[in-house]
């Protein structure tokens, strides 16, 4: 039993890795492409996740686990909110596949609310804190943050290598810190 | 062709197009038999002047484009045009936002948007010129940085799938591009 465990869960981990690789890029890859690619059976694939769509959604909680870990290891600062805001926009250059069928409605619109309130909780005390330090304008929300996520992907869904989204994104960033007005 | 029919055959082919322009305003699912209905034309008609959808998307678009071009060069070049036009294209995506949908989906040809970015970046050019002589904006800012801004406005407005949201993610990222993040600058 322990070790029927340890397997199944050494398998989540190859096919959740696997899907990372092949979705991330361009968000096309079947399960079948997804099993091979992690050395598994569509059958065991199917059995952890019940569709495409649970993949897709566990693969964006994963990656949104992951900013909160390292968010949560920062002693948070007046800069914080900017470090943060980088991070993410990386991340959806990395993650461009994943965003674009989600943008395809690909995910259950439940399940999108509540990635989009830990997301706005994620920049929630960054952004207090950079309001307190007067490094952020006083009229930005954490609703904001998720209008920020929408131009940034607007941005990079344009672009069809992960290099030319990083660069955009980095300088859509650039340009929404500045703001066009002098 | 004799002039008559040369004549039917615009006055049918702006038929086409007007009754496109109204189906199409939410999302493209009208069919070219609807199109063709509306527009009180033929299918063979509708099929006479647009191959497929592609191509009726495309001149709908540049029908667009037309107009704004003419409607910008009435006006004259000021410090301000920038953010006039900047306006001006926010309240076009907004309105003709299905026909603007399917170019981000590469549902029009590559060759026509790159022509139709083209048409944009040159009105935008001698109104950013302005704009940064009279100090309006940042110094450094770049013909590419408007086209990012748009790009960016664009996405936020993809965004959400009703008229009121779309509205309301626009014209907040319009502002955010606007002012900036940043404070006390």
């Amino acid at each position: 039993m322990n070790g029927q465990r340890k397997d199944r869960a050494r398998n989540r981990e190859a096919i959740l890795a696997a899907a990372e690789k092949l979705l991330g890029e361009d968000g096309q890859a079947t399960i079948t492409e997804i099993a091979l690619e992690a050395g598994v059976s569509p059958a065991t694939v199917y059995r952890q996740f019940s569709d495409r769509s649970q993949l897709l959604s566990t693969l964006m909680e994963q990656q949104l686990e992951q900013l909160e870990a390292t968010v949560g290891s920062w002693a948070l600062d007046g800069d914080s909110f900017e470090r943060l805001l980088r991070l993410m926009a990386k991340e959806q250059a990395r993650y461009q596949g994943v965003i674009a069928e989600v943008r395809r409605g690909a995910v259950e619109a439940a399940r999108i609310e509540v990635l989009k309130g830990r997301t706005a909780e994620l920049f929630g005390a960054a952004l207090a804190e950079a309001k307190v330090e007067k490094t952020v304008s006083k009229g930005m929300t954490t609703a904001d943050v998720i209008v920020l996520m929408r131009m940034l992907d607007g941005l990079i869904a344009g672009e069809s290598t992960r290099s030319a989204r990083e660069r955009v994104a980095s300088q859509g960033v650039d340009i929404l810190l500045e703001g066009i007005r002098p | 062709m004799s002039t008559t029919l040369r004549k039917d055959a615009q006055r049918s082919r702006r038929a086409i197009l007007a009754a496109a322009r109204e189906l199409y305003r939410d999302d493209l699912e009208a069919s070219f038999t609807e199109i063709a209905h509306r527009a009180g034309v033929g299918q063979a008609t509708i099929y006479r002047h647009f191959t497929d959808r592609r191509a009726l998307l495309a001149e709908l678009a540049e029908e667009d484009m037309d107009r704004l071009e003419e409607r910008v060069a009435s006006e004259p070049i000021g410090p301000g045009s920038l953010e006039e036009l900047l306006r001006d294209l926010l309240a076009e995506q907004l309105r003709a936002q299905a026909v603007i949908g399917a170019m981000r989906v590469g549902e029009v040809e590559e060759s026509r948007v790159q022509r139709l970015v083209e048409r944009t970046r040159e009105l935008f050019a001698p109104r950013l010129e302005a704009a940064r002589a009279a100090g309006l904006v940042r110094a450094d800012l770049s013909l590419d940085d408007v086209m990012i801004v748009l790009a960016m406005i664009d996405g936020a407005l993809a965004s959400r799938a009703d008229r009121a949201g779309r509205e309301e993610a626009a014209t907040r990222a319009f502002e955010i591009a606007i002012d900036g993040i940043r404070s006390g600058r």
